[in-house]
């Protein structure tokens, strides 16, 4: 009989078998016998059978991988429970809500992030814009910005909170981005709340921002770079492709302005490294001129920090794109892989395309840095990637508390008048459980979910639709495919990956 | 079949490299293995998914060797056949790029060490004399610096424990001195920790115990005692502690624990003139069946010097009676990720300095009647300690033992001047060798390292 397993099985390209268990998140290589073995549960019934080693055939290779298969996996079961079947899992005893549980654990992981939306103006009109018509459930753009005195309070309260807080994690540092609309609209702002944070508190803070780069002109870049601003300009490839999509209020292209003003901070501060690229592509970027563009250019722009897709939940934004336009993307990106592929077999960290690596290798390092054996730190939401509501502080114009600066402005969580409501926060994850989490104790990926709150959000509900699950778990597939055909290819790139980004011990070189 | 196969280690099993030779960790077994040169060629290749055929042809030894030494780490549970190039993804107990991204976890801040007394009934002359040291300075008491200042009231103790706590930390331990000389304050202090929810106390006590009182408190709270104690010789005793027969009243109060049926550890403490009493020391006090026994040691400057090309006896237990704790996947990646000797810990003297550790008690980072801990704590001097690992210690970040060994940064500091040499290690990892061995470390038998 059969048994349905608490992980998936996916093959590599040279069609070597893995297993992935959801139990314990990590990946066994499960060559044909012992897949066959696991999947008709044979791990729990039988025991070790004679091994045979030293002959050619293939019937004693399959007997020693029998043997094998036994004596490795039962004492990963037994240890850790994995490759259970998905009937015996027991669902997670620690998961669960309550407000005390909240706000113990936003003590220690929580309000990494002060997010300060300044303006809701934009210079701009950039088509994939959450701000546009393309997305119903979104605020538009409009004239409102913040005062002042909202945006000291919410620092206040901020620190306030982090004060509160210290001892449960004496390692945070006050981070505070400002954020738009065009936050550069509303530069007088910035300067008032960076000058303000500096008065009343001695410690370092992180402070960024996210701008289209128009409107950075020497005062502003000096005043942004003197406080080591994390600076995320937008550009999302060479002038066509930028200006496709990245459009002024006359619909004219502003890529031109945009690269005179990065010059401008590559000329006057070459060393600074805080200043990063933000890319977005949809079906319609091409995506192979876009990378030969960074390639050739890596030089004169600063690195990149994300390339993103532009967000397709909820929108219409897609429905320009036909079949055909939609099976050309897939191929591009097929073959972008492929070059990621070989760019890590073999060429030198020097020839490496940061733009692929932006674009591919951080889904691989994802899958290769994931948590294995323990539970993801979020013990309060059952499944998915989504944060504790309150581990960010996104602040409207008018005071209010929001998840987060992607998230519809219909799931506030208080306000920097009263602060956060712990009330609130719990009865938007009981919601979020309740439409979106039910069918999870089925699935055999839940640790590499990543879906969250702004995926499902409407006008102050989430939906989940049918197929959503599906190609969640076709993503996820495909992807532990490719990292591992990867890896297999040269197992030393697990090593390599990480390394410039997280400072990875190699235990293979010296 | 074999030599048309791949071999890997299982995941559980580690391959770190050294120079010359390499290791193998066996996290689950606990056993750790030294390999020959040439056994971490084929196995490094192995593990780059190399066949073996591959690895034979290249490779000027016998297949049989190969293949042997293959079979070997297979026949211990370490290793595999596989007849394609698998990946093997390794085990790992927990997220260990976390703590070096930006949003990375708060502190585990695992043990507290609190110093409660500068007095003490004894007059042990190694007290306060900057120019020895030892192996395990943390669980032995000592007064602490040599420094005018004002000691920490009972509130500001109870204050500084209220605090650690908050903070996550679930152990503490505390110091003097005579840690009984001011029984009032103790037992507040005690009390008060206990309430708190520590899960573990420990108090370290040269053993003379004034009253029923000092026994009631640690019985009704749970406080496991550390005792410091010396060979269990008279004239010894006195002649380190500059009292009158202080053995008779300690191995009293040893007695009365363990009638009463209390758990308590032992630090041994020997010196240059009393090595030789030490087997039998040893000997002595497990069979009182404490729960730990530390072999400790006092390391001073002048001692060190060969006598008739002899190693100094204290030099000699220092570098070549180093064992290796038996390897785990949470001290494989502790040592991983931090030094094990450093981080998680805290610790507070009498007059309120921070410091990384009791051993680093001159590294003050700060003082609680001036800052909160979790201010001292957040700051990037005090980081620097937390942050240091054997990848940053110049000799120990090449070599294959580094996951598994222990030693002092306190006695290395106090050796060498700065945090990130070794004295104290007999092994040359450009040649592969103990320098002087007392066993056959290097054979070609696969026997576990310990």
């Amino acid at each position: 009989m059969t048994t349905a397993l608490n992980g998936i099985f996916f093959r590599t390209r040279q069609g070597n078998q893995y297993f992935y268990d959801d139990q314990t998140g990590l990946v066994f290589f499960c060559p044909d016998e012992f897949a066959e073995n696991l999947r008709q549960g044979r791990l729990e019934t039988q025991g070790n059978s004679r091994s045979v080693i030293g002959d050619n055939r293939k019937a004693e290779y399959t007997e020693y991988a029998g043997e094998l298969f036994f004596d490795l996996y039962r004492d990963w079961q037994n240890r850790f429970g994995a490759f259970k079947s998905k009937s015996t899992v027991v669902e997670n005893q620690r998961r669960g809500v309550d407000i005390s549980k909240i706000k113990n654990y936003l003590g220690r992981y929580g309000y990494t992030q002060l997010i300060l939306n300044i303006t809701e103006r934009c210079n701009l009109r950039c088509k994939y814009c959450i701000f546009s018509d393309a997305y119903p459930y979104y605020r538009n753009i409009n004239n409102n910005r913040m005062d002042f005195d909202v945006a000291k309070k919410a620092v206040d309260y901020y620190f306030s909170i982090i004060k509160e807080n210290m001892e449960r994690n004496a390692l945070r540092k006050p981070t505070i981005n400002f954020y738009g609309g065009e936050p550069l609209l509303e530069f007088n702002l910035i300067k008032q709340v960076v000058e303000y944070v500096r008065s009343i508190y001695r410690g370092d803070v992180l402070f960024s921002t996210t701008t289209n780069g128009t409107l950075l002109n020497n005062e502003r870049i000096d005043f942004l770079i003197k406080h080591n601003f994390g600076l995320f300009i937008s550009l999302d490839g060479p002038e066509a492709e930028h200006d496709r999509q990245r459009v002024d209020e006359l619909g004219k292209g502003t890529f031109k302005i945009i690269i005179k003003n990065i010059k401008r901070i590559k000329n006057i501060y070459p060393h600074y490294t805080n200043c990063l690229i933000l890319s977005t592509y949809d079906y319609g970027t091409d995506l192979k001129r876009v990378r030969r563009y960074f390639d050739e250019h890596r030089n004169a722009l600063p690195v990149i920090g994300r390339v993103n897709m532009v967000s397709m939940h909820a929108t219409n934004h897609y429905d320009q794109y036909n079949e055909k336009v939609r099976k050309q993307f897939s191929r591009k990106l097929t073959e972008l892989k492929n070059d990621y592929i070989s760019q890590m077999k073999v060429a030198s960290e020097q020839q490496y395309s940061d733009y692929l690596e932006k674009l591919i290798g951080v889904e691989y390092r994802l899958i290769m840095i994931r948590e294995t054996i323990r539970l993801r730190d979020n013990a309060i939401i059952r499944y998915s990637g989504a944060c504790v509501p309150g581990t960010k502080m996104s602040i409207s114009c008018d005071g209010k508390i929001h998840i987060c600066e992607k998230i519809n402005e219909h799931f506030s969580i208080g306000d920097i008048y009263r602060g956060l409501d712990f009330d609130r926060i719990e009865e938007i994850i009981r919601k979020y459980d309740a439409s979106c989490l039910q069918g999870c104790s089925e699935c055999s990926i839940t640790r590499l979910c990543s879906s969250c709150f702004v995926n499902f959000a409407q006008n102050g509900e989430f939906r989940k639709s049918d197929s959503f699950c599906q190609l969640v778990n076709k993503n996820v597939s495909n992807l532990l495919a490719e990292t591992y055909s990867l890896l297999e290819e040269n197992p030393r790139i697990f090593s390599r990956l990480l390394k410039d980004y997280h400072n990875v011990i190699d235990c293979e070189s010296t | 079949m074999i030599r048309s196969s791949y071999f890997r280690l299982r995941p559980e099993c580690y391959f770190v490299k050294g120079v010359k030779r390499s290791a193998i960790y066996n996290l689950f077994a606990g056993d750790m293995f030294s390999l020959q040169p040439m056994e971490t060629d084929i196995l490094g290749r192995c593990e780059k998914n190399e066949s073996v055929d591959a690895i034979i042809r290249s490779i000027c030894v016998p297949s049989g060797r190969v293949l042997d030494f293959l079979q070997c780490i297979e026949k211990k549970k370490m290793g595999v056949f596989l007849e394609k190039p698998y990946y093997v993804e390794k085990y790992r107990d927990r997220n260990i790029f976390r703590h070096k991204s930006y949003r990375r976890n708060p502190p585990e801040l695992k043990i507290g060490f609190i110093s409660m007394a500068y007095q003490c009934t004894l007059n042990c002359w190694f007290c306060l004399m900057r120019d020895v040291s030892r192996r395990w300075g943390c669980f032995g008491c000592n007064i602490g610096p040599l420094r005018e200042g004002t000691y920490l009231t009972t509130q500001e103790i109870v204050d500084t424990i209220s605090q650690l706590h908050a903070m996550g930390c679930h152990t503490l331990v505390f110091r003097g001195g005579d840690v009984f000389i001011d029984i009032k304050k103790a037992s507040a202090i005690i009390q008060r920790a206990r309430q708190l929810g520590f899960e573990n106390i420990f108090l370290v006590t040269h053993g003379i115990f004034n009253s029923d009182e000092c026994f009631r408190l640690l019985y009704e709270n749970e406080v496991h005692p550390i005792f410091q104690v010396f060979p269990p010789v008279k004239d010894i005793y006195e002649k380190i502690t500059g009292v009158t027969n202080p053995l008779a009243t300690i191995l009293l109060s040893l007695g009365r624990l363990k009638k009463m049926g209390m758990p308590f550890s032992i630090n041994l403490l020997s010196e240059y003139s009393i090595m030789r009493e030490m087997k039998e020391a040893v000997e002595f006090y497990k069979a009182l069946s404490p729960s730990s026994l530390l072999e400790d040691v006092l390391v001073s400057s002048y001692m060190e010097m060969q006598e008739d090309g002899q190693w100094d006896p204290v030099k000699k237990a220092l570098l070549f009676d180093k064992k290796f704790a038996k390897v785990s996947a949470s001290s494989f990646f502790d040592r991983w990720q931090f030094h094990p000797c450093l981080y998680g810990k805290i610790s507070i003297n009498i007059f309120g300095d921070v410091s990384p550790c009791p051993s680093l008690y001159n590294d003050v980072l700060g003082n609680v009647r001036e800052k909160s801990l979790p201010e001292i704590f957040g700051e990037e001097k005090y980081q620097r300690y937390w942050e240091m690992s054997k990848e940053k210690i110049l000799p120990c970040r090449s070599c294959e033992f580094r996951y598994a060994c222990d030693e002092c940064r306190g006695l290395e500091k106090w050796a060498t001047g700065t945090l990130t040499e070794i004295k104290y290690c007999s092994y040359d990892l450009l040649e592969g060798t103990w320098t002087s061995m007392p066993r056959n470390r290097l054979n070609n038998k696969l026997e576990p390292e310990r």
